[in-house]
């Protein structure tokens, strides 16, 4: 079973004091509403500029920068790849000519 | 003319295609996408039979509205949207499992203020440890399907706000909002998995 979490940033999390918690940071939801702007390619280049100098100086928004960032690469990886089931081109194939033969 | 009254006038316009344009358009720019469609319909529907008839609906439709379609433009926004709008008016109405919430309520909530909830989710080190990955997969699948639609469609299928906003049929400060609505419930329900699999793993 592969962790959630990276090493890195679990080692990260682990030493992370009880006390770095979001309230620590008066920038936290500005930051998080960019962030999530950013790492969606939305964002403008100004507001990428403040969050990559934001996290820099600030542990709880780096952290939680991390989190987003493995979040959405898992999202990716566990959450698509389904096969098609065999043959469901050749029936839609079927059905159209029906529509057109009608 | 406003830019979304273009947009209108565009989607509302009829294009001549022949036979043979027709079958060219199907083949190279609305089957290409099979594989995301059936994909998406699965994540939506949640039972592979019910995924099948959801993406053969959508490709009979897709070509019923073959002339409603601007060769070259895009095919794959378009063809999501014949498949979220069939979901919702077809499937879901029959699906045993009622909505897990009521829509209206949830958006006019949310809507109505600033959505500052990102503290409740705070994913802590003890907390995330021991998650596995397939977790996200289980968390994704149990949100309501408003909050999972945006996340697939914006994370898996990397479409852009605007794109979504045309998809779902809904304004582009909307996107926002669900968005990052469902990313927090997302993250609650994950923090939620990893503080039960603390509780064993540290009592």
């Amino acid at each position: 079973m592969q962790p959630l979490w990276g090493t890195k940033t679990t080692d990260n999390l682990r030493n992370m004091s009880e006390k770095l918690d979001s309230n620590s940071c008066t920038e936290f939801d500005k930051c998080m509403e960019i962030l999530q702007l950013m790492l969606d390619d939305e964002a403008s280049e100004k507001q990428e500029e403040y969050v990559n100098e934001h996290v820099h100086k600030c542990m709880v928004c780096f952290q939680h920068y991390e989190i987003e960032t493995e979040i959405r690469e898992l999202i990716k990886k566990k959450c698509s790849n389904l096969p098609v089931p065999d043959g469901l081109a050749t029936q839609i194939r079927t059905q159209i000519q029906m529509i057109r033969n009608q | 003319m406003t830019e979304v009254a273009t947009k209108v006038a565009e989607q509302t316009k009829k294009y001549q295609y022949n036979l043979k344009k027709q079958m060219q358009i199907f083949e190279e720019e609305f089957l290409p996408h099979l594989d995301a469609m059936y994909n998406f319909a699965f994540r939506l529907a949640m039972d592979e039979d019910d995924a099948k008839d959801l993406v053969q609906d959508t490709y009979m439709k897709a070509y019923r509205f073959i002339h409603s379609f601007q060769q070259g433009t895009n095919s794959k926004a378009w063809l999501y949207r014949i498949l979220k709008n069939s979901f919702i008016n077809d499937y879901r109405k029959k699906s045993k499992e009622p909505s897990k919430v009521d829509y209206q309520e949830v958006e006019s909530y949310y809507n109505s203020e600033k959505v500052n909830d990102n503290r409740t989710s705070d994913l802590r080190q003890e907390s995330v440890k021991d998650l596995i990955g397939d977790e996200v997969s289980i968390a994704l699948n149990s949100l309501a399907v408003d909050f999972r639609t945006v996340i697939i469609l914006c994370d898996i299928e990397g479409f852009t706000y605007e794109e979504m906003a045309e998809i779902l049929d809904i304004p582009l400060g909307t996107v926002r909002s669900r968005l990052h609505r469902a990313r927090n419930l997302l993250k609650e329900k994950l923090a939620g998995y990893a503080t039960s699999m603390g509780y064993k793993d540290y009592r």
